[in-house]
């Protein structure tokens, strides 16, 4: 840089102009990185919004089978037990509430937040 | 429906158990179906590749090492997350299940393809196996303590004449939601894409209603992406509550 032809107020402009690119540079890279980080960050948050639709999308079907299976099996025992027993029709009505009871009992638990599962499950019982 | 005649307008004709040959053997009729050459189709696409997958295991995954390794890792975050360390052990069932569901799943949507599990047999004996393994561990591991699924804490105990006969129910109804679950998806989806199927057809063979007959197909191709899904997500949600019910298998007791 200290060339011995070169006058001093030349070498000083000079390193100006390169001072003046770099920073044209700079904020030209930091630019972009924030536009990338930008894309990044939006198309992290449309996957999370998609596995989120997933996730409730599975809830859902659970939460309906769950309701439906209980009434099934409830009325199935009922109907099954109605004709061992020959008691019809009365254990089948009290089995299809059960049954009923035992649907939206399914959902609830479904619904309620996961209290025991992973690592913090309770030890097993001795 | 059933008046135009023509298997290509009933939506119920994909559904047709073809035999392809068949022996009798001690008064039983086994017959080998269209239904078993699918899943022999699917084990042995499954096979293929993870076999593939794992044969060269190097450090930079080609395609279908990752394939394989993504398959293992999702089902493996789904057991430890909801059976923890100890459901480990059951892994290779859960991922038996996820990857057979899956593809036969994915396998039914390609035309003209059956779709094993839109048969509620089907469905009924995977649920089975897995209602059995919950009782068989249960009592394996616990004993008499497995009842004590059926005993909520915290409830007064006047209560627990109503409670316990609703928690044995609710039991007794998880293989009966976990089958029918599968099944109804499988089956409304496929229904659904045939029906519209048809409406293709109809419109264009109604003189000038022709005109609207691309409505039904736009809607076909989006209820293509949605059954894709569904595909996915019933594999996922039968996964899931395996592991779900061996977590219970394993910690009885609430």
């Amino acid at each position: 840089m200290t060339a011995p032809g070169k006058d001093h107020d030349a070498e000083k402009r000079e390193d100006e102009a390169l001072k003046a690119r770099l920073e044209k540079l700079q904020s030209a890279v930091s630019g972009a990185r924030g536009g990338i980080q930008a894309e990044e960050k939006r198309e992290e948050a449309q996957m999370a919004a998609g596995q989120d639709n997933g996730r409730m999308m599975s809830l859902a079907f659970r939460m309906v089978s769950d309701l439906v299976g209980g009434i099934l099996a409830g009325v199935g025992i009922g109907w099954v037990l109605d004709r061992a027993l020959s008691t019809s029709p009365f254990l089948l009505i009290l089995f299809s509430l059960l049954g009923t009871a035992a649907g939206f009992y399914n959902v609830v638990k479904a619904a309620s937040p996961p209290s025991k599962t992973g690592k913090d499950a309770l030890p097993p019982e001795p | 429906m059933a008046a135009e005649g023509g298997s290509a307008i009933d939506p119920i004709h994909q559904f047709n158990i073809v035999e392809y040959g068949a022996v009798d053997l001690f008064g039983r009729h086994f017959a080998f179906t269209n239904s078993a050459l699918y899943m022999l189709l699917g084990v042995g696409l499954i096979a293929l590749v993870m076999i593939y997958g794992s044969r060269s295991s190097a450090l930079v995954p080609g395609r279908m090492q990752t394939l394989a390794e993504m398959a293992y890792q999702f089902v493996a975050g789904m057991v430890r997350s909801s059976a923890g360390e100890a459901g480990m052990k059951f892994f290779p069932m859960v991922f038996s299940l996820f990857m057979f569901i899956l593809i036969l799943n994915i396998i039914g949507l390609i035309p003209y393809t059956f779709t094993v599990t839109s048969h509620i047999i089907v469905t009924v004996c995977l649920a089975l196996i897995v209602f059995l393994t919950v009782l068989v561990v249960g009592f394996a591991k616990n004993g008499l303590g497995f009842f004590n699924l059926f005993l909520p804490s915290g409830v007064p105990w006047w209560t627990l004449p109503l409670v316990v006969p609703i928690e044995i129910i609710s039991f007794l109804s998880r293989p009966i939601s976990h089958s029918v679950r599968l099944f109804a998806n499988m089956l409304a989806g496929h229904i659904t894409l045939k029906v519209f199927g048809g409406f293709v057809v109809m419109l264009l063979g109604a003189g000038g209603w022709a005109i609207i007959s691309p409505l039904p197909f736009v809607f076909i191709v989006g209820l293509m992406a949605l059954e894709l899904l569904v595909a996915f997500l019933q594999a996922y949600v039968f996964a899931m509550l395996t592991c779900m019910y061996i977590n219970d298998a394993l910690h009885p007791g609430h």
